[in-house]
Parts: structure tokens; C-alpha cells; sequence
């Protein structure tokens, strides 16, 4: 894999809420493979996250975009995303969803959080390798708030 | 048949005029027999009458003959009478006849109501008595004037050449017995012809009576049988109409006399009760009810007030049917009946729809969770099979043993994903087994199965029920909720403590811990299939219990509901019925 023009941005700040150890490594493994140095954070729950989140706010000079898992224990994905669409300081932070589920409800629902994408996590590891690489590139191209 | 005794015949709004109808015409009818039989009677009477009269007057005018003879025979005797004696003798036979003649004539010709005389001859009669030459009233009453002056002429003039004498002997055998003789032919001639035309008469009334008749059975009666059994023929149809309606009624219709037994039920009924009509009528209705349905009001079907009430029949074999009845009171022929239309209860259906709703709505979401959390670990052995690949052919030596464990961790949660799939949809299995269970004992024996080494403290809590329910379903509920309060504790050590309370139809059990507790925005959560509110990562459980645990609790009508927040321990509660939902098999 080639690395994608970055241009004069500065590398992402990735969450990754996903509760599965598997797939958190999975996510390293693309990262590496397709030598991005984005930096990744992994919250393993919806709280987590909001935490995480919080404590180092966008105003704070972190490029967030999170990637969401919605089958989490305790706070779902989707009570997440509306936890965050009603905290004013991260309502506007850019959302990904990557899940298993594709179930056309939880899509529709996370549109209506103003989610950036959803994609079903590919059984293939080097298409999800790829897919990574795809969205990384397109927010890197992108502004962000 | 009872039933179509007791239903109203078609409305006939035509049926009074058609009854005034009828009564007009046998009226008729009566009327004119009564009418024929009483002329009947008169003509017969006149007969009668006719025949005494004419028996009368033919006898009177014989005798009048009779004694013009024996009056002249006593004249003669008179006559020749040797001594005074004799001729005393001779003139008072002679008198009396003379007098008796006198009275037969004047009696035939005025009337004489003694003799039953009618007097007043016919005009045939009249002309031999007062017309002609020779009239006989005239010859009889000179003859009596003849023979009077014999009786008083002194002894001295009573010689053979006495004028009157000779009068009297030359008119008796000749003109006069002549002309008497006559008018009896006469008499006997005109009362035969009378007889004979009353005869006529009392022929054309038997005649006219038989024509009446005749008119009165095509005219009267005829109509009168055919309009009986048109309305005979409309009253089988009107019964024949009702028992169809009630044959073909998809409400179950029963009669019940002021005792509360059953006079009538139709065919829905039977497949109601599940029994032949002859089994059902005669007993009473209180009989098919299950116990205690009915009971705050001891008779509902004696006050038809009671309006639809809903109640709950048992079958023989054991099932129930909730039904809707509607009580309403009739009157027939002064009996008090109540009639009950039974239904099958639209809340059972309703219920049963609710019931299949949330089943299939629980089927979507184990279906959708089911796949979804199989399809987790797969993705995970795809990966790592993958990395174990690459690294080897990257020449990395023996693979990363971290990969591997993570291998075989993940084929063992598929293995017990699709165990603990397997076992979510056979917890209820259609059948029930019922046992009467000693829920302290059950509760016991859960507790030395989880918590062998006594590191939590379990307090079963006095007035644990003794019920008859499935065990093993009451068993699985009871064990995953102490199980999760052990498991999910956050020490190694707690306290626990299972109770029971009654609730009115159900009991009301509890399971309560001093564990981390459950923030109340995850209440939900919980009781989903393949939820967990740890990572699966941290703590291998499934997420299957409170799944499971809810839908057997549903399963027999009950709810389940947890009392909990973070830091404060839980406490699951949930209802179970008293009484098995079907009868023990």
C-alpha cells in the first residue's frame, strides 16, 4: 500500500470505540500495514469514549474522527452518537460507523445522528485494511471542525 | 326438539285478520246447520201435530156416524118398549148419543179444543156441509132436531106411525148414513194429502240439508283445513328457519330455567363445551364453568342485569376457553328463561395476538442479534488466521502465541454462541411437566450448585410457596439470577437474599444482592439477547441469561423487573403463577 497525500495537514486523531480486542488489533495492523501515522485511541465502550472525547476537546487542537462500533456493552453506539449530538462542544465531530450490523434500521438511525459513513466491517482483513485506508484518505482531504 | 320450542315463529302480521276470517266462516257454517236442523224440527213437529189432528176429526166424524145409527136403533127401541123402565132405559141411550153426535158435529165443523178439534173445514169440506140440494149440516141438525122431539114426545104419541120416528128411520140408513159416510171418506182423502205434502216438505229440508252441507264442506271447511295447513306449513318452515339460524350460529346460544339448568344449547355450544347436546342440556350450566368464575356474583345468569360478564369454561379433557356471555331474560308460555350467548373472549384473542406480536418481534431480534454476534467471532478467526499468515510468511518463526489463543478463544464463544442459541429457543418447549414444588427446597438446592464453597451469604427468606408448577422452568429462572448475582458480584463475597410474597393471583419472587448494581438508563439493555455491559473481552459471559430468564418469565404470563442502580446492589423481581396456566396432564 502507498501512502496517501497527506498534504500539509496534520495526521487524524482516530477513537476507535470497539469492544472487540480482535478488532482493535485488526485496526493497528491496517494502520501499520498502510503506513498511516494517524493516531489511534481505542475506547471500549460508549462512555469511554465520551470521556476520552472530552477530555481532550476539539478546540484543544485534536483532528477527531470517531470510529464506531453501534453493538457495545453498557452504552450503545447509538445512544453514543446521540450523547454526542447533544454536547455542544462535540456535536459537530465527525462519525464514522463500522459495525457488523446492517440492519437497515441502525442505518437509518445513525443518518439521523449525522453520521459521515457506514460500513459493514469486511470478513476479508485486507479489504478492511483497505476500507480504513479509503476513509483516512478522504478525511485527511476533508476539513474538520 | 327443545330449542326450537323456545325461539319466536316468523312474524305473521296478517295472522289476526286471517283468524277473524275464519271465525266468520264456521260461524256461518253453524249457523246454517242450526238454522236447517230447527226447520227440520218444525216440519217433523208439524207432521206430528197434522197426523194427531187428523186422527181426531176422522175419528169424530166416524163416531158422529156411528151414533146417528145407535140413535135410531134406541128411536125404535123406544117405540117398542113394553114397559115404562124399558122406555126410561131406551130414551136416555138414545139422548146420550144423540148429544155425543151433536157435540162431533159442531166440534168438526167450529172446533172443539177437548176433542182436538180444529173445526173450520177445508172449502171441498164446507160445500158437502152448507151447499148442494141436500147440505149435511142441514140434514144433521134436522135428523137432531128429529130425534130430540122423540126423546120429549109423551108416552101416548110413542106409536109405530110417530112422524119423527119415521123421519128418523127413513133418513138414518139412507141420505144421512150416505152423506156421513162421505164426508169421513172426505176427511180421511184431505188428511192423507195434508200428511203426504208435509212429508214433501220434510224431504226438501232433508234435500236443502244435505246441499248445505255439501256447500259448506267445499265452501267453508275446505278452505278452512287448506288455510290450517298453510299455516302449519309455515310454522315448520319459521322453526325449521330458526333452528338453521341457530345451527349455523357462530355464537354458542343456551337457555336456562329459573333453577340455572340448561334447557337448550345449539352446536356452538357443544364445540364450546366440548360435548354432545344431551350431555349439556339438563345439568346445570354452573357445571361447566371453571371454579370461582361467577363467584361475586353467585348466579349471573339470575340477574340479567349482569349484562356480558366474561367467564371461563373447563373441558372435560382439562383445557379452558374464556368466554363472553351475554345474559338477557325471556318470557314463554309464563316460563322465566335466560338466554346466554357465549363467545369466545375477544381479550383471550387479543391477548393471543399481543402474544404472537411480541414473539415475532422477539424472533426479529434474535434473529437479527443472532447473526450479528456469530458473525463477530468469525470476522476475529478470518483476521487472525490472516495476520498468523502473513507473519509466517514474513519469516517471523513460531506464530504470535497471543494469535493463537485469540484463535481458539473465538471458536470456542462460536461454539458456545451457538450452544447457548440452541438453548434460548428450546427453553420453551410447547410441553409443560407439572410437579408440585417446594420452592425453598428448589432455592436450596441452586444454592449449593453456585455457590458451593458458601463465599456468599444466601438467605432464603421464610414463606417460600409450595406450588404446582413446570419445575425445571421455575428452576432455570431461579438459577440464572442467583448465578448472575454471584457471577456479576464485583467482591468475592456478598449477600443474597431470595423471598417470595403473594400477589394476588401470582407470586411475587425476588432475588436481591449487595453486588455493583445496574445504572437504570441499562435496564433495558439487560434482558437482550447476546447484551453484555462488559466487554466480552473481560468477562466470557454470553449475555444469554436475562434473555432467557425474561422469556420463560413471560412465557407464563408473567413480568420481570429489576430494581437497581450503580453502587446500590440489585434486586430482580418477578411474578409466577400460582396455578398452572393448563390443567395438570
Amino acid at each position: 500500500m502507498k501512502p496517501h497525500p497527506t498534504g500539509e495537514r496534520p495526521p487524524l486523531d482516530l477513537l476507535l470505540v470497539e469492544d472487540d480486542e480482535v478488532d482493535v488489533l485488526a485496526m493497528r495492523r491496517a494502520l501499520v500495514q498502510c503506513a498511516l501515522p494517524h493516531r489511534l485511541h481505542v475506547a471500549s465502550d460508549g462512555q469511554t469514549a465520551l470521556a476520552v472525547l472530552r477530555r481532550r476537546p476539539v478546540a484543544a487542537g485534536s483532528r477527531w474522527l470517531v470510529l464506531l462500533d453501534l453493538n457495545l456493552p453498557r452504552m450503545g453506539g447509538l445512544q453514543l452518537l446521540a450523547a454526542l449530538r447533544a454536547d455542544g462542544a462535540l456535536a459537530a465531530v465527525p462519525v464514522v460507523v463500522m459495525t457488523t450490523s446492517s440492519d437497515s434500521n441502525d442505518v437509518r438511525a445513525a443518518f439521523r445522528h449525522q453520521v459521515a459513513g457506514f460500513f459493514s466491517k469486511p470478513l476479508d482483513p485486507l479489504q478492511a485494511a483497505a476500507t480504513m485506508s479509503t476513509i483516512t484518505a478522504y478525511w485527511m482531504l476533508s476539513e474538520l471542525p | 326438539m327443545v330449542s326450537a320450542r323456545l325461539l319466536p315463529t316468523l312474524p305473521a302480521p296478517h295472522a289476526a285478520s286471517a283468524t277473524a276470517g275464519m271465525t266468520k266462516r264456521y260461524l256461518t257454517a253453524l249457523g246454517l246447520v242450526a238454522l236447517l236442523s230447527t226447520a227440520a224440527f218444525i216440519s217433523l213437529y208439524q207432521t206430528i201435530a197434522t197426523q194427531d189432528t187428523a186422527a181426531a176429526i176422522v175419528n169424530y166424524s166416524g163416531k158422529r156416524r156411528y151414533t146417528s145409527q145407535r140413535a135410531a136403533l134406541y128411536a125404535t127401541q123406544l117405540v117398542a118398549a113394553p114397559d115404562a123402565a124399558a122406555r126410561a132405559a131406551a130414551r136416555r141411550e138414545m139422548l146420550a148419543s144423540i148429544d155425543t153426535m151433536e157435540a162431533a158435529h159442531l166440534g168438526l165443523l167450529r172446533g172443539n179444543e177437548r176433542l182436538h178439534l180444529p173445526g173450520n173445514p177445508s172449502p171441498a169440506l164446507a160445500a158437502i156441509y152448507f151447499a148442494g140440494p141436500q147440505p149435511l149440516d142441514g140434514l144433521v141438525r134436522q135428523y137432531i132436531a128429529r130425534v130430540r122431539a122423540l126423546a120429549a114426545a109423551p108416552d101416548a104419541l110413542l106409536v109405530a106411525d110417530n112422524p119423527d120416528l119415521a123421519s128418523i128411520l127413513a133418513v138414518a140408513p139412507g141420505a144421512l148414513l150416505v152423506a156421513l159416510d162421505n164426508v169421513v171418506a172426505a176427511y180421511q182423502q184431505e188428511s192423507e194429502q195434508e200428511i203426504a205434502r208435509l212429508q214433501e216438505t220434510e224431504t226438501w229440508v232433508f234435500i236443502a240439508t244435505l246441499v248445505v252441507l255439501g256447500f259448506e264442506a267445499l265452501v267453508i271447511f275446505r278452505p278452512m283445513v287448506r288455510r290450517v295447513q298453510e299455516e302449519r306449513a309455515k310454522l315448520a318452515h319459521a322453526e325449521a328457519y330458526n333452528r338453521s339460524i341457530l345451527a349455523n350460529s357462530y355464537d354458542g346460544i343456551v337457555t336456562i330455567d329459573r333453577h340455572g339448568d340448561i334447557v337448550s344449547a345449539n352446536p356452538a355450544v357443544e364445540k364450546m363445551f366440548a360435548l354432545p347436546a344431551a350431555e349439556i342440556v339438563g345439568r346445570p350450566f354452573r357445571q361447566f364453568l371453571a371454579p370461582g368464575d361467577g363467584g361475586e356474583v353467585q348466579e349471573p345468569w339470575a340477574d340479567p342485569a349482569a349484562g356480558v360478564r366474561t367467564l371461563t369454561t373447563r373441558r372435560r379433557d382439562g383445557t379452558t376457553l374464556t368466554l363472553d356471555v351475554a345474559f338477557s331474560s325471556m318470557t314463554l308460555d309464563a316460563d322465566h328463561l335466560v338466554v346466554a350467548a357465549l363467545r369466545e373472549s375477544t381479550e383471550q384473542l387479543l391477548r393471543c395476538v399481543r402474544d404472537l406480536e411480541r414473539r415475532n418481534q422477539e424472533l426479529d431480534q434474535f434473529a437479527f442479534v443472532a447473526s450479528h454476534d456469530l458473525k463477530a467471532p468469525l470476522r476475529a478467526i478470518a483476521n487472525l488466521a490472516t495476520w498468523i499468515e502473513e507473519d509466517a510468511r514474513r519469516g517471523g518463526g513460531n506464530p504470535d502465541p497471543a494469535h493463537l489463543d485469540l484463535l481458539r478463544g473465538r471458536v470456542r464463544r462460536l461454539e458456545s454462541l451457538i450452544d447457548g442459541i440452541h438453548q434460548y429457543a428450546t427453553a420453551t418447549r410447547p410441553q409443560h411437566h407439572w410437579h408440585e414444588v417446594d420452592t425453598g427446597a428448589l432455592v436450596r438446592e441452586i444454592c449449593d450448585e453456585h455457590n458451593p464453597e458458601g463465599r456468599f451469604a444466601i438467605t432464603i427468606a421464610a414463606g417460600l410457596p409450595q406450588l404446582v408448577t413446570d419445575r425445571t422452568r421455575l428452576w432455570q429462572v431461579l438459577a440464572n439470577l442467583i448465578g448472575n448475582a454471584i457471577k456479576h458480584h464485583h467482591r468475592s463475597a456478598g449477600e443474597i437474599v431470595v423471598s417470595a410474597r403473594d400477589a394476588g393471583e401470582r407470586w411475587e419472587f425476588a432475588v436481591a444482592d449487595d453486588g455493583p448494581g445496574i445504572a437504570p438508563e441499562y435496564h433495558d439493555k439487560i434482558f437482550v439477547i447476546f447484551q453484555t455491559l462488559v466487554p466480552k473481552d473481560v468477562k466470557e459471559s454470553l449475555g444469554l441469561g436475562l434473555a432467557l430468564v425474561k422469556k420463560l418469565v413471560r412465557e407464563e404470563g408473567g413480568e420481570i423487573a429489576l430494581d437497581s442502580a450503580e453502587g446500590r446492589g440489585a434486586t430482580f423481581r418477578f411474578t409466577w403463577p400460582k396455578v398452572p396456566r393448563e390443567a395438570p396432564t
